[in-house]
């Protein structure tokens, strides 16, 4: 792995298709047509406003069904027409660990220490630069992990045939005025091909930023304090029915949970 | 056990929830014996601070006796009696290492929360939102305390009474810090807007390091009665016209270091403070800083300008013009709590300073719903609520 590697990234936002107009696919076409015209036919049997409410929402639908064209899909950058190849997504954050650089990249090295770190990893073991991680969750999914070393980087990359591949790399270097080290990191993934690949893209977009920068926080606790911060299990009284039903989904629990 | 938590505005409950446990090698486990009601913890109350969720439990100031502590534990003990700071503090990060333990960088869980609305995330505290943490508080039976190595300080002389030693875990270590950052001189005159706990230890703090004259703003007559029986000078702002009072009072120069003891919710008189009102009602600004600017105003040219009450958000019509022009030093933060806790007990000690005297209300933990009502509400001349969760 080199710096100057070249990473093949496309945000989603730049990936909208622009040689056809067309964006709403023959499937969703076939549904929308009739239904449209099923609306103009209500419409036109109640009067008043909300009679030509349906009626209007009728034609629309019609029009769209008609020429494969949405104009709010085009607004949201959805595109069903075509089949599409998901872009790349990355994320990066950095952060100043307080230790030496040759400390924070031995704990980063440490599959042993992968689990107490990354708040989604269940297991991590080694064999040489192979590493098989187990994710949290019933049941856990197994990925297999390749491990690339530079002078100044670390790399795990995962299968190319991975239904969502992907890779992550670590820079390091020293921080100024001996504050230790500082940490960049960068987390590459690609969605599964489709329109649905590319709407997954765009709804982790957010959270995968804020789950990169959680995750360089628990390492650098880690290698601080020899622990990392913790507010689950805690006493509280009884959580509102969102709250409860939040817990169940890992990703949006709160890191310290 | 039983814990006070919080539902919504103005909804605090006493639960009965599960007792905590040793989640980390650095924890310990404190049953609780006296814990207060923060002037801060209103801000919960009313709900000005974002990221309360139902449920959560309150308080960040307590002490009590050490129960339990964690494999990584060795300066602590079951039996040992303490006073937990409110920052949660690491102990080995940059900021601690630095003394600065309420910026410390490993304590928050939840950084990306502040981080989003601050650009960078302060220690975690207790009871005070999941922004800064989301940590039980002490308002509870138990609590539990992580980094117990670090921030616990063990009282030893059986002669100190819980609420002699209790306010070293907020509101007296505040005080002083709020004077400390005024760097006062000799015949300097120090003028401190909320005459509340913060603001009472802050006046006393001010005058031990040396303030000639110290002038309390409020405008509840019992407080401003306690600041004139420890030798300090009264203002009440709602017969007065504190600018030009304040002139008044300093031949014309301005007092030379201003305390801000109020923080958020500062009630104030005149066109602008009604604004402040309608600005927060419909979130056009989060905090009203009404005594932030009238002592950026008031302050005199080249003096310093120190902020002890809490702000959380964004606030309108600041006068930075006025601060830039007068070249005002202005200071502020989260009280460093840990720096203060062993010179202030000394003090204590030696009898400079008696907390004590603040507290007007003594009350079980079970009747804390009705001892926030009052301390909001300024009812029954409240000023400082000590709950027992023995009784």
């Amino acid at each position: 792995v080199s710096a100057s590697e070249p990473i093949d990234v496309i945000r989603p936002a730049g990936t909208r298709r622009r040689e056809s107009t067309e964006n709403v696919s023959r499937i969703e076409r076939g549904i929308t047509l009739p239904f449209g015209g099923l609306l103009i036919l209500g419409g036109m049997r109640h009067r008043g406003l909300a009679g030509a409410a349906v009626g209007i929402a009728g034609v629309v639908l019609v029009a769209r069904g008609w020429t494969g064209r949405c104009p709010l899909y085009r607004r949201l950058g959805i595109d069903t027409a075509h089949r599409q190849r998901a872009a790349e997504v990355q994320w990066s954050r950095t952060i100043t660990v307080g230790a030496p650089l040759e400390a924070a990249r031995a704990i980063c090295e440490d599959p042993s220490q992968a689990a107490r770190v990354v708040s989604l990893v269940a297991r991590a073991e080694a064999e040489g630069d192979r590493w098989r991680v187990t994710t949290k969750g019933r049941p856990g999914r197994t990925l297999e992990l390749t491990l690339r070393r530079d002078a100044d980087a670390i790399e795990w990359r995962t299968a190319a045939d991975e239904a969502t591949p992907g890779r992550l790399r670590l820079d390091f270097s020293p921080a100024p005025g001996n504050r230790g080290t500082e940490i960049s990191a960068r987390l590459m993934l690609r969605p599964p091909d489709g329109a649905v690949g590319k709407a997954i893209g765009r709804g982790i977009e957010g959270i995968g930023e804020r789950w990169l920068g959680t995750q360089l926080a628990r390492l650098k606790q880690l290698v601080e304090t020899g622990e990392i911060a913790r507010t689950g299990s805690q006493p509280a009284g009884p959580r509102s029915a969102l709250r409860r039903a939040l817990r169940v989904v890992p990703v949006l629990q709160e890191e310290g949970a | 056990m039983k814990a006070v938590c919080w539902f919504g505005r103005e909804d605090v409950r006493v639960e009965d929830v599960p007792e905590p446990t040793i989640q980390n090698p650095r924890d310990a486990i404190v049953r609780v014996t006296s814990t207060a009601i923060c002037g801060s913890d209103l801000h919960l109350y009313r709900h000005y601070i974002p990221t309360m969720q139902k449920g959560d439990v309150l308080g960040h100031e307590f002490m009590g006796e050490v129960v339990e502590v964690g494999t990584a534990i060795e300066s602590l003990g079951p039996g040992d009696r303490v006073v937990v700071p409110f920052p949660i503090a690491c102990g080995r990060c940059w900021f601690c290492r630095r003394e600065l333990w309420s910026l410390c960088d490993n304590s928050n869980p939840n950084a990306w929360m502040a981080e989003a609305l601050m650009g960078h995330s302060p220690a975690g505290l207790f009871g005070y939102s999941h922004m800064l943490g989301g940590y039980a508080g002490g308002q509870a039976e138990y609590v539990r305390v992580p980094f117990a190595d670090v921030g616990p300080l063990k009282i030893e002389a059986d002669t100190l009474a819980d609420e002699q030693v209790l306010f070293l875990s907020d509101v007296l270590p505040t005080g002083w810090m709020a004077a400390e950052q005024c760097d006062i001189e000799p015949g300097d005159v120090v003028a401190v807007w909320g005459a509340g706990p913060v603001g009472q230890f802050a006046m006393r703090a001010a005058r031990l390091l040396g303030a000639e004259r110290v002038i309390a703003i409020d405008r509840f007559e019992p407080r401003l009665a306690l600041a004139r029986r420890h030798g300090m000078e009264t203002l009440d702002y709602s017969q007065v016209d504190v600018h030009d009072a304040l002139l008044d009072a300093t031949g014309g120069r301005g007092p030379d270091r201003c305390i801000d003891a109020v923080g958020l919710e500062a009630h104030g008189t005149g066109l602008l403070a009604r604004y402040d009102q309608v600005a927060q009602a419909v979130r056009f600004e989060t905090d009203r800083p009404i005594a932030l600017r009238e002592a950026i105003v008031a302050c005199r040219k080249g003096g310093t300008v120190s902020l002890a009450g809490v702000y959380g958000g964004y606030v309108d019509k600041l006068p930075l013009g006025a601060a830039f022009n007068k070249a005002l030093t202005l200071r502020m933060g989260q009280t460093h709590v840990h720096r203060y806790l062993r010179p202030l007990l000394e003090r204590i000690r030696l009898g400079d300073i008696d907390p004590a005297d603040i507290v007007t209300h003594r009350l079980p933990l079970t009747q804390a719903p009705h001892a926030y009502e009052i301390f909001q509400k300024k009812q029954d001349d409240c000023l400082k609520v000590v709950l027992d969760p023995a009784a």
